[in-house]
């Protein structure tokens, strides 16, 4: 799997491409945890060229949305295969976690 | 119809790739809907992580057999274990209303499994847990 990481004004951008599964979740999981204990509130996760996710990788935004609650801090997710997103309302994560179908979306959330 | 895949893999999370890159070499020509891959991927994650996380109390190595059979109106998958008993089938089923915090307390993966599977049997024979789980085509 490929993380791709990047700033846009006090915007975090993970672009995340292939499987986030139980072997490539724990580098997704260092990367998030460090952003936002440099301060960062303000992440949003682009799942275009996500393919697979299991418990794994769920378990890291959980994590992320968990830390990010101190600051007030949001977590938004874009551009969700189908079956991908079929996973997070099996789990009922959206309930909790935005998710919308575009980049602009998602960073309207945060204007 | 009919194929038969079989690997046997080591209780090390790190074998976990090896046999979602076998399995997919074996179903991808096979032509399936690509709803049925992703969910043979995740029963096959979900519950080899379970094997291998909880299912030995010594540091040795064992092996798990695992097996993907195909025919005209399912995919079944099997797996093997020497470790501890265990039934996945004894855990209680997460309510409706549950929200993700009592799902990742209740076990997620096993909820998966359950959203994804349309049957699900349980054996200890040998000293041995045997788990098939059937996904309809």
């Amino acid at each position: 799997m490929d993380i791709i990481e990047e700033k846009s004004n006090d915007i975090a951008v993970f672009k995340l491409n292939g499987s986030l599964d139980s072997n490539t979740s724990p580098a997704f999981e260092e990367k998030v945890v460090a952003i936002i204990e440099g301060g960062t509130s303000k992440i949003i996760v682009d799942f275009s060229g996500l393919d697979y996710i299991s418990s794994a990788g769920l378990r890291v935004l959980n994590l992320a949305s968990v830390k990010l609650k101190p600051s007030n801090g949001n977590l938004v997710l874009c551009c969700l295969q189908d079956y991908v997103r079929e996973v997070f309302e099996i789990a009922g994560f959206d309930q909790f976690l935005p998710i919308v179908a575009t980049m602009e979306d998602a960073t309207a959330k945060f204007n | 119809m009919s194929e038969k895949f079989n690997c046997r893999i080591k209780n090390d999370l790190g074998e976990l790739a090896k046999i979602s890159k076998a399995a997919n070499e074996f179903l991808e020509p096979l032509n399936l809907d690509p709803k049925i891959v992703y969910g043979v991927d995740l029963i096959l994650e979900e519950m080899l992580t379970n094997v291998i996380t909880h299912g030995y109390e010594d540091e040795g190595t064992h092996e798990i057999d695992v097996s993907i059979g195909l025919d005209e109106d399912e995919v079944s998958i099997v797996l093997e274990d020497d470790g501890a008993p265990f039934n996945p089938l004894s855990l209680p089923w997460a309510s409706h209303s549950a929200d993700a915090d009592e799902l990742m307390e209740e076990g997620l993966g096993i909820h998966f499994v359950r959203n994804m599977m349309n049957a699900m049997q349980y054996r200890r024979e040998d000293e041995k847990n045997i788990l098939e789980v059937c996904i309809d085509l």
